[in-house]
């Protein structure tokens, strides 16, 4: 889409003088009524700027990369009138759209009695810039977020004065006892639903018209043009589902990270990104970032192929790896456990790699992972836990268990399930070339011997195992892949982590994502007793590290700050 | 093309006069003394001014319009064929012309003599003429020669047992459409004298006569259209087999793989947890179960206490996929309700040679090309004398029914130039909801409901249905919408019964009714699911009658 230029004059119909002359000598300079002919020609340029950006948008909406949200309107006029004022429908309490409390000074489905003045907001329209009294030479002209919003959820525009009550806006009696005025309103969005209207609909997904629903459709038409979900596809359509902007140009630089009444905003010098307040971010100032890349901790995507559970640890591409020949086994992993118990692993230059593993917590396999025969989910912890053995079981064969959670009844079925398959595979006809090392049950591949000459005992067996790791890296490295997101960097204009059944068409069937949602702890609050008494007293206290007074002023004002290049 | 505006009487009047209102504003503003109520400047400047500014975002509106296949169908007046064809084109669709019905017709012959068949004879039924796609050579086999080879354009001679010979020919129908799809066992009628012919009737149920889609079937096949034709995501695997012409007007896949409950052929390694690699396609290729009739040679077992006890095998080629036997008859017995079949083992056969998908169970692979059965049933109307149990052998009509196109389909995708190494795909028919519907339609004494009409109601109902595909659910409404289509105002559907019979790929039944809402179970063990499961109706399965009720004037 074609940058925004904010050149004023930007082109002859935006110089009456030069329309004027078009007309001829007569009309521009000899003619008594010239003035009312430049008027004419001005207000016929603005008719004629207006259809050109039509065009323009319609030009734009050939691409679905480059389809505008909404369709502009430079002028419109804005009817309200006066018995709509704070009427139900613009101004009503409801549960679904409030973030206050019902405290007892407001009450449910009924109009909230304010000291605002909301009117309906006109069909379609989810923002405007500017409203005025008159198209020229203004005498009222209102700046949005300052005089009044536009509250696209209770489809309100509400203003900070009630206009009815300004005399500089000229009103006019409707019917008997009413009133309505006409304002212009100035750079004004319509949403006429153009990206599902125009594309969308082809893949049935129809969400709030947004920067993010863009992105996402846009993403589940590479997904299917390239016949499935590349990686950066993935990424793009959870950060739209997320609302968690990823870096859209090639290169950009860090200039800005701060906080303003709308939450976190980190500035570069292409764009400007908004997060939640509550979001982390994981860049600095200055740093240089890349194109798809994440610029809070939003969301990460755990690939678990080749038993690779380490990511790159720098952008030099420095891979880190398991160490070799221990790719298949996770009875030598003790090997690779520090004295402090820290999991830890070198790559071959001897530098020290993340181990991504470390903080997932657990994995709970539910029905989709499971046989069918289970009541609940089996949880696999990512912690040191006994290895259970038992060599006299009745099988004949030795049997291993370790601590798995979920319903008692699902863990005894899981080991003993597994032993079953185990014992039969042992039974199964020998190897001739290895007679002596026939492997089948859980307990012979966990046998640390190089040979197994005899049944696993304590002494062979390894004292502990990792559930979570022994899971990954003998099942779920395979085909599996782990999408985390954290709740508490969800951003405001997310599209809702329903919309991941999209993603389902569009990933290879052989191949499963297993999302973990990381949530916000919750805050419990305590009343005191009636009867407990509270005295004042006064101490010697450290000195704060921080103070922060948050949520106590909510400027949703203007804020100019000074970046290279963009403005925001 | 429908976008231009002929007449600026066809302009929006709110959008005319948006702009004459804008342009009046701001000649007031700066002159409030020119008078723009009416007259000369009002009717001949802004007026006009406006109307044709108008005109031009009327016009940049409709070709917005125009180049989305939603809005044009919902805009009739915009939706002409050039139109569509043009967003058709964006999604790598091209118009489709519609298909003609094709099939396999028995031909009765009175004597075992070489018969010729001609493309240009002509076979005629239900008014829809059917031409051979070959010129075809029945030759005549015997007790010397069983084993035959023929030519491609040849076809064997079977002897009934009655005095008369059959062999089987494929036609296609002259014209295009769904009109040409006949019910097995329909007569076809020669138009000129064939030698040696003394009958014909269609050995199977004919479905590959499709009318050309209309925009509404278009709007579902965007994303298939423009999805890549490979083996990759879901949506690139339906898009790949629908790109095929053989497999275009095959209805609803459902493809599930790693983290699918249903999928359970990715945990057959030593620990109970799916694994992943393994893909399960289940191909609603068709909305009723296609009856297939075979010529087969059954073994004598043994006496049984109401006749004698046969038994043949339905092996992984004559009926792919199949769900189960309707019917079997000696051959001549063309009007016999047929034996009482006694058992339906099934079993799975893997090729050794080429490509076999990771099969332990039976039940995993039912309904697949890889199936088979022996059928054990009772003969209750023939004589045993002379008859040698596990020797004697006599030849037997069977009817099958299944999904049309499950071993083509499964061969595609599993031939060597298509699939992955190391990729196992499993194709099966879906799991059967054999659906039965019936519903009264009340109306006035004035107004009974034609014949014409119910027939009409009927094929609207199939064809609600198949769009249903692996929903897992199917309303009254959905059946009583397509019925209301050709009701009056004082006809109206009643008494509305849903009844469904699911045969589990483990063979077991189980049943489903209801008059508002058929839910499939959720019998995931089973393999039984709203995503492996299918509401299988015909026309034969729909049962509409008209009573005279409820309306009081």
């Amino acid at each position: 889409m074609a940058a925004q230029d904010f050149t004023y004059p930007n082109s002859d119909l935006d110089r009456g003088k030069t329309l004027l002359a078009l007309l001829g000598t007569f009309w521009a300079r000899i003619y008594s009524g010239k003035d009312q002919v430049r008027s004419y020609v001005d207000a016929t340029a603005l008719t004629l700027a207006q259809t050109h950006k039509d065009t323009l948008a319609l030009a734009a909406s050939m691409s679905r990369y480059d389809i505008p949200l909404f369709d502009t309107q430079t002028v419109v006029p804005i009817v309200i009138k006066r018995s709509e004022l704070n009427s139900a429908v613009t101004n009503t309490a409801t549960f679904d759209l409030l973030d206050e409390k019902f405290a007892g000074d407001m009450l449910f489905n009924v109009p909230i009695r304010d000291t605002f003045f909301a009117f309906p907001l006109p069909e379609n329209m989810v923002n405007v810039r500017q409203i005025f009294n008159r198209l020229t030479f203004p005498s009222v002209a209102l700046l949005s977020n300052v005089d009044f919003i536009v509250d696209t959820q209770r489809e309100a525009l509400i203003f900070n004065d009630n206009p009815f009550e300004n005399p500089a806006v000229l009103k006019r009696a409707v019917g008997n006892d009413d009133e309505e005025i006409v304002l212009w309103g100035f750079c004004a969005d319509f949403d006429y639903q153009r990206v599902f209207n125009q594309f969308a609909y082809a893949l049935g997904v129809q969400l709030k018209t947004s920067h993010a629903y863009k992105e996402f459709v846009n993403a589940l038409f590479d997904g299917l043009i390239d016949g499935g979900l590349a990686t950066q596809d993935l990424d793009i359509a959870i950060s739209a589902m997320c609302g968690l902007p990823l870096v859209r140009e090639n290169e950009e630089v860090v200039e800005v990270i701060d906080e303003d009444a709308h939450g976190l905003f980190i500035a570069t010098n292409k764009h400007t990104y908004r997060f939640r307040a509550t979001a982390v971010p994981i860049v600095v100032v200055g740093q240089v970032v890349y194109l798809g890349e994440q610029l809070v901790y939003g969301f990460s995507v755990s690939e678990f192929f080749v038993g690779n559970t380490f990511i790159k640890n720098d952008r030099d591409d420095v891979v880190c790896c398991p160490a070799p020949n221990n790719f298949l086994t996770t009875h030598l992993f003790e090997s690779i456990t520090t004295e402090s118990g820290e999991l830890l692993l070198l790559n071959r230059e001897g530098l020290k790699c993340e181990i991504r593993r470390a903080d997932l917590t657990a994995l709970a396999l539910d029905h989709g992972f499971l046989s069918s025969c289970f009541y609940g989910d089996l949880v696999f912890e990512n912690k040191t836990v006994p290895l259970k053995i038992d060599t006299a079981h009745k099988s004949g064969y030795t049997y291993v268990e370790f601590e798995v959670g979920g319903y008692p009844a699902d863990v005894k079925k899981f080991f003993a399930e597994v032993h079953q398959r185990g014992v039969s595979a042992a039974q199964k006809p020998v190897n001739q070339c290895e007679p002596e090392n026939r492997r089948g049950t859980l307990a012979h591949y966990l046998d640390k011997r190089a040979r197994l000459v005899s049944e696993p005992t304590e002494l062979t067996l390894p004292e502990t195992i990792n559930p979570l790791r022994f899971l990954v890296e003998n099942v779920l490295r395979n085909n599996v892949f782990v999408i985390r997101i954290n709740t508490a960097a969800l951003g405001q204009n997310r599209l809702g982590l329903y919309n991941v059944r999209h993603l389902r068409q569009l990933l290879p069937p052989q191949t499963a994502a297993i999302i973990l949602f990381e949530l916000e702890p919750t805050f419990d609050k305590i009343q005191a007793p009636k009867l407990m008494k509270e005295a004042v007293t006064r101490f010697t206290g450290a000195e704060p590290i921080a103070d922060n007074c948050g949520d106590l002023v909510n400027d949703l004002g203007v804020t100019v700050r000074v970046l290279s290049g963009t403005c925001q | 093309m429908t976008i231009e505006i002929n007449n600026l009487s066809q302009i929006e009047s709110e959008r005319v006069a948006t702009n004459v209102a804008m342009l009046s504003q701001f000649m007031q503003e700066r002159h409030p003394e020119v008078e723009l109520t009416r007259g000369v400047f009002y009717d001949l400047v802004l007026y006009f001014n406006g109307l044709l500014n108008a005109a031009v975002q009327q016009n940049i509106e409709k070709i917005l319009q125009s180049r989305s296949l939603l809005q044009l169908t919902q805009n009739p007046e915009l939706a002409d064929t050039e139109l569509v064809d043009h967003v058709l084109s964006n999604f790598n669709i091209t118009r489709d012309a519609g298909t003609p019905a094709s099939g396999v017709v028995t031909l009765v012959l009175l004597s075992p003599v070489t018969t010729l068949i001609s493309t240009e004879d002509v076979f005629n039924a239900n008014g829809t003429d059917f031409l051979p796609t070959n010129d075809f050579v029945l030759v005549p086999t015997n007790e010397d020669n069983p084993t035959l080879t023929l030519a491609e354009n040849e076809r064997r001679i079977i002897a009934v047992g009655d005095g008369t010979y059959i062999a089987n020919i494929n036609v296609r129908a002259v014209t295009v459409g769904q009109g040409g799809n006949l019910k097995r066992g329909t007569t076809l009628s020669p138009n000129s004298g064939i030698n040696n012919l003394s009958d014909a009737y269609a050995a199977s149920d004919f479905i590959a006569g499709k009318d050309p889609s209309t925009n509404e079937e278009y709007l579902a096949k965007l994303s298939t259209g423009l999805a890549a034709k490979t083996i990759g995501g879901r949506k690139s695997y339906e898009a790949l087999i629908k790109d095929q012409p053989v497999f275009e007007n095959t209805l609803h896949y459902s493809i599930l793989g790693c983290g699918d409950v249903e999928q359970q052929r990715d945990q057959h390694s030593l620990f109970p947890v799916s694994g992943g690699g393994k893909v399960d396609i289940y191909a609603h290729t068709n909305i009723f179960a296609q009856e297939l009739d075979h010529v087969v040679e059954a073994l004598y077992v043994g006496q049984t206490a109401d006749g004698s006890l046969w038994q043949f095998t339905i092996d992984e080629n004559m009926a792919p996929g199949f769900y189960e036997v309707r019917r079997i008859a000696k051959p001549e017995a063309t009007g016999a309700s047929g034996y009482k079949i006694v058992n339906d083992v099934r079993g799975i056969n893997l090729p050794t040679t080429t490509y076999a998908p990771d099969i332990r169970y039976v039940y995993e692979g039912a309904y697949s090309r890889y199936q088979t059965s022996v059928i054990q049933f009772e003969n209750d109307d023939s004589p045993t004398a002379g008859l040698v149990p596990n020797q004697s052998k006599a030849k037997y009509a069977v009817t099958t029914a299944g999904m049309p196109l499950i071993g083509e389909l499964s061969d595609f995708l599993t031939d060597k130039n298509r699939r992955p190494r190391a990729t196992d795909i499993l194709v099966k028919a879906p799991v059967p909801c054999f659906t039965k519907i019936s519903f009264q339609i009340h109306t006035e004494i004035n107004e009974p409901v034609s014949d014409i009409a119910l027939a009409a109601i009927k094929k609207e109902i199939i064809a609600a249905i198949s769009r249903v595909g692996f929903a897992g659910q199917l309303h009254a409404s959905v059946i009583t919408n397509a019925a209301h289509k050709y009701l009056t105002g004082r006809q109206a559907v009643n008494d509305l019964d849903m009844f469904g019979r699911i045969r589990r790929p483990d063979g077991s039944t189980t049943y489903v009714r209801s008059g508002v809402l058929l839910v499939i179970p959720n019998e995931a063990d089973k393999l039984v699911t709203g995503r492996t499961t299918a509401f299988i109706v015909g026309e034969d399965d729909i049962s509409i009658s008209s009573v005279t009720a409820g309306f009081t004037n």
